[in-house]
């Protein structure tokens, strides 16, 4: 090899390099539209396939194209009927439409429950254990589809009590607990 | 008395923390070191004073002084003592007092610490850490006082209110005594007493490098002092964030009952987001200190974890989104959000302008796509896609559907279990490939050889687990890419130590011990690598081959699961316990092969004095590094309890993922393993011979 073949190859080297680095800015580039195209292509195709809507029982049970649509809805738990079955670990409670106007939960859950002419929808859930939290006046987030038979079979149950991390005051303790 | 110390501590504190941001700009503008010293001790005495705040609500729950509406609140006469302490968080004004001390206590820690190293940056960031503080102590103050006390108003109603009304009297401590509330069951678990605690340092521990981040704007000092100066703190908030998210996947696991540990619940995610924008965070400041590049992007990282700490923090107390551990709804909703509002702006437009200054230009360019930074600049994507697919799944699509589409929608887990795997799996090949490459530029072949060994180990263990009987695809795949992850750290360590044996003439252990010393951040990273791979392990095996079964059984009889038996021997109802709960116990042997190796006792606890959730199920488990044997009570007979049901699940390797998380927390600490003092004939830098917090981990 002599210098000058070196030289040669330097300044070519040197124009390969530019030209390389050229290529790699394209391709940088390519490589990120193609990997925000993939991840935009996952969440809109997971946010289509697992929508879920959430309304009131009212809205459930008003409106006959519900019928057997995956919602999620939430109620207030009418204690004295939850049914559990628990050879088989079904569930049977009803709930009360809650008016969410209020504004403060436990209020809301109260007035549901002792309010007679609030819509009450009858729950379904199979293979599921009693949750601790189902009680009287608990708040019940159900996923389900609302059957024919006017009863709505959940698939998912979460519960929530208004006071879990709340407060009241001492002397409404007693009175509120029924 | 207790209470009006601590309510006078909290005003005087943040009289204190307002003083000291403006001593601290103001001092600094004019140069003046003796008011910028002033700011500084007020600072610390905020510090002082916030702690003393805190101790006074814990003696008053030790003391069990009910009158203190948050000891009310939380406690009862018939709490285990342990229970008074870790009622300090167990409930809002509490934890919010809690969350306030571990921020000063950081801030404190940063002012001693960096005071004479970052002398430039001090001032503003003490303003900044000051500024968070001041909101917090006024959200205590004027919203969410733990030194609330109750009082009988002359016309006989009860408030809680920190000053005594007009007239007003106390009410007698029995009829309190009598009401106490007791802390919520769900919250008397070993884990719940940690998981907060560690969640809270993780949290606020973002608080100091976004304030040096925050201070290097406002200073101009845009070298990588700010860095330097947070990097330790950044890897402790990281440590504690990592820890809490593991304690509450453990304390989920051992006592919600459902036989998993993470649910995608939107608070889950919450406290997940600054995770992944903080390990993003600690990834790419290693390309701004190595090539000064992405300087820009890495300030938008610090302020973009910051600030998603209080978004999670806003989220989870406000009662913005549904959730089973969300607090209740309460009045600190809109100041939160106000401030994480205006905290993110104001940081963001800071950044904007210095960038304008063109102060932020970087170094290098990128100019090879194997290059370590080419890599780290991916790593940087998939941990922001995985930020804003969970956002999305969790808040941005319900919130968004409620403000413009007028519907209310959710997505449930479905959408994480079809959008996440993917962006996993593609960190975990990354994890792989990224920490052979090199610096400014890479040929694929020559990545290529130094994956050869670590590849065939992968193939190896493939065949491993294909022999032991695993078939499904999913798993098949999932295992080698991870596999491939855990190899390369391990081989890399590996190297390291033979390299030192050779050269050297060290035996293995105090090669490896050496080898860390020298370098313990690149061989603490390999070592938290390892631990993400035992755990992506261990979510894998217990995601894709959980075995369920239920079955009611009577005494004596037993049910086949897999390849086990479980036999129904004893039933010991009415069980009082040292707390006064009671409980329902269930006495099962579980047998394997014939031979009996282990006994569950699940049960079922009642809370007589709880009014609002009593009761709560408790798994039986049998845990072996295989499999983990849960078995739950959900049922029996009243009178005889001679049938009960039973819900079974076969966790296969799930006790991984806590192994893992021992060694990812044992790693980051050897991360912060300080460098040997050097001698003379070797080069030394000033900077090399402070220890690991004040800024060369």
């Amino acid at each position: 090899m002599t210098d000058n073949t070196w030289q040669k190859s330097d300044v070519s080297q040197n124009e390969a390099l530019q030209l390389l680095q050229r290529d790699d800015r394209a391709k940088f580039l390519i490589g990120g539209v193609l990997l925000l195209g993939a991840v935009i292509y996952l969440v809109f195709s997971a946010t289509t396939n697992s929508t879920t809507y959430f309304i009131t029982v009212d809205e459930l049970v008003n409106d006959v194209d519900n019928i057997g649509k995956t919602v999620r809805i939430s109620g207030a738990v009418i204690g004295d009927t939850i049914i559990y079955d628990e050879q088989n670990l079904t569930i049977d409670f009803t709930v009360a439409n809650v008016d969410s106007d209020t504004g403060d939960l436990a209020t809301s859950l109260y007035q549901a429950v002792n309010n007679p002419t609030a819509t009450r929808l009858r729950v379904y859930i199979e293979n599921e254990v009693k949750p601790d939290l189902l009680q009287h006046e608990a708040q019940a987030i159900m996923t389900g589809h609302l059957g024919e038979d006017g009863v709505f079979y959940a698939t998912e149950l979460l519960l929530k009590c208004p006071s879990r991390y709340g407060e009241t005051v001492p002397g409404q303790s007693e009175n509120g607990e029924v | 008395m207790i209470a009006e110390i601590g309510f006078a501590s909290l005003a005087l504190a943040l009289l204190a923390s307002i003083y000291s941001i403006i001593t601290c700009v103001a001092g600094e503008i004019r140069r003046n070191e003796r008011v910028v010293l002033s700011g500084r001790n007020a600072a610390l005495l905020t510090t002082a004073l916030v702690t003393i705040a805190t101790v006074a609500l814990q003696v008053a729950l030790i003391q069990q002084e009910y009158h203190v509406s948050y000891v009310w609140s939380v406690s009862n006469p018939a709490m285990p003592s342990f229970f008074r302490w870790t009622a300090l968080w167990g409930s809002q004004a509490g934890s919010l007092l809690f969350w306030t001390w571990v921020m000063v206590l950081f801030t404190a820690g940063a002012i001693l610490l960096n005071w004479r190293t970052h002398r430039r940056l001090m001032p503003y960031a003490t303003a900044y850490m000051m500024a968070v503080v001041v909101f917090f102590l006024a959200l205590s103050l004027f919203l969410e006082n733990p030194f609330d006390r109750w009082w009988i108003l002359p016309d006989g109603e009860v408030v809680a209110n920190a000053l005594i009304p007009a007239g007003a009297q106390s009410p007698t401590d029995a009829r309190l005594a009598e009401t106490a509330r007791g802390l919520n069951p769900l919250l008397r678990h070993f884990g719940m007493a940690i998981h907060p605690p560690m969640l809270y340092l993780g949290f606020v521990g973002f608080l100091i490098p976004f304030a040096f981040g925050m201070a290097a704007l406002a200073s101009g000092d845009l070298s990588t002092n700010w860095i330097k100066a947070s990097r330790g703190w950044a890897l402790v908030a990281w440590l504690f964030l990592s820890l809490g998210l593991i304690l509450g996947g453990r304390w989920a696991y051992d006592v919600l009952g459902w036989g998993g540990y993470w649910g995608w619940d939107p608070v889950e995610n919450a406290a997940f987001l600054p995770w992944l924008m903080g390990t993003a965070y600690l990834h790419s400041v290693m390309i701004q200190e190595k090539r000064g590049m992405l300087k820009t992007w890495n300030m938008f990282l610090v302020i973009a974890t910051f600030s998603s700490v209080i978004f999670a923090t806003f989220a989870t107390r406000s009662g913005l989104v549904e959730s089973v551990h969300s607090f209740a709804r309460s009045e600190i909703g809109f100041p939160m959000f106000f401030f994480w509002f205006t905290m993110t702006l104001i940081s963001v437009v800071l950044l904007m302008w210095r960038r304008s200054q063109g102060k932020l230009q970087d170094d290098h360019k990128f100019n090879n796509l194997l290059s370590r930074e080419s890599l780290f600049v991916l790593n940087n994507f998939l941990f922001m896609a995985l930020f804003c697919v969970v956002f999305w799944g969790s808040f941005g699509a319900p919130i968004s559907s409620e403000l413009f589409l007028d519907t209310n929608i959710t997505l449930g887990t479905d959408y994480f279990m079809q959008t996440t795997p993917w962006l996993f799996a593609a960190l975990y090949l990354l994890m792989g490939v990224a920490p052979l490459s090199a610096w400014t530029s890479t040929s694929a072949s020559r990545l290529g050889r130094s994956l050869i060994v670590p590849i065939i180990l992968t193939i190896a263990t493939t065949l491993f687990f294909i022999a032991q009987g695993m078939d499904t695809t999913v798993a098949i795949v999932a295992y080698t890419i991870v596999s491939l992850a855990g190899w390369v750290a391990l081989y890399e360590i590996y190297r390291g130590v033979v390299a030192r044996i050779r050269t050297h003439r060290e035996n293995p252990i105090s090669a490896l011990l050496n080898l860390i010393q020298r370098n313990p951040r690149r061989y603490g990273g390999y070592m938290v690598h390892f631990g993400v791979v035992v755990i992506g392990i261990g979510v894998i095996g217990s995601t894709l081959f959980q075995v369920e079964s239920q079955r009611t059984l009577q005494i004596g009889e037993s049910m086949t699961i897999d390849n086990y038996e479980l036999r129904y021997d004893n039933f010991r109802p009415g069980q009082i316990s040292q707390d006064g709960r009671i409980m329902d116990i269930a006495e099962l042997t579980v047998i394997k092969d014939g031979t009996p190796v282990a006994t569950v006792s699940p049960r079922r606890d009642f809370f007589p004095e709880n009014t609002d959730m009593n009761t709560m199920t408790i798994a039986g488990a049998h845990s072996t590094l295989e499999n983990d044997f849960y078995v739950l009570l959900v049922g029996w007979e009243e009178i005889s309890s001679n049938n009960a049901t039973f819900k079974v699940y076969i966790n296969p390797l799930v006790n991984l993922v806590w192994w893992g998380g021992l060694i990812l927390i044992l790693g980051t600490m050897m991360a912060f393993y300080p460098k040997p003092v050097l001698r003379s004939s070797t080069a030394t830098e000033p900077q090399q011979l402070i220890p690991a917090m004040k800024g060369s981990v």
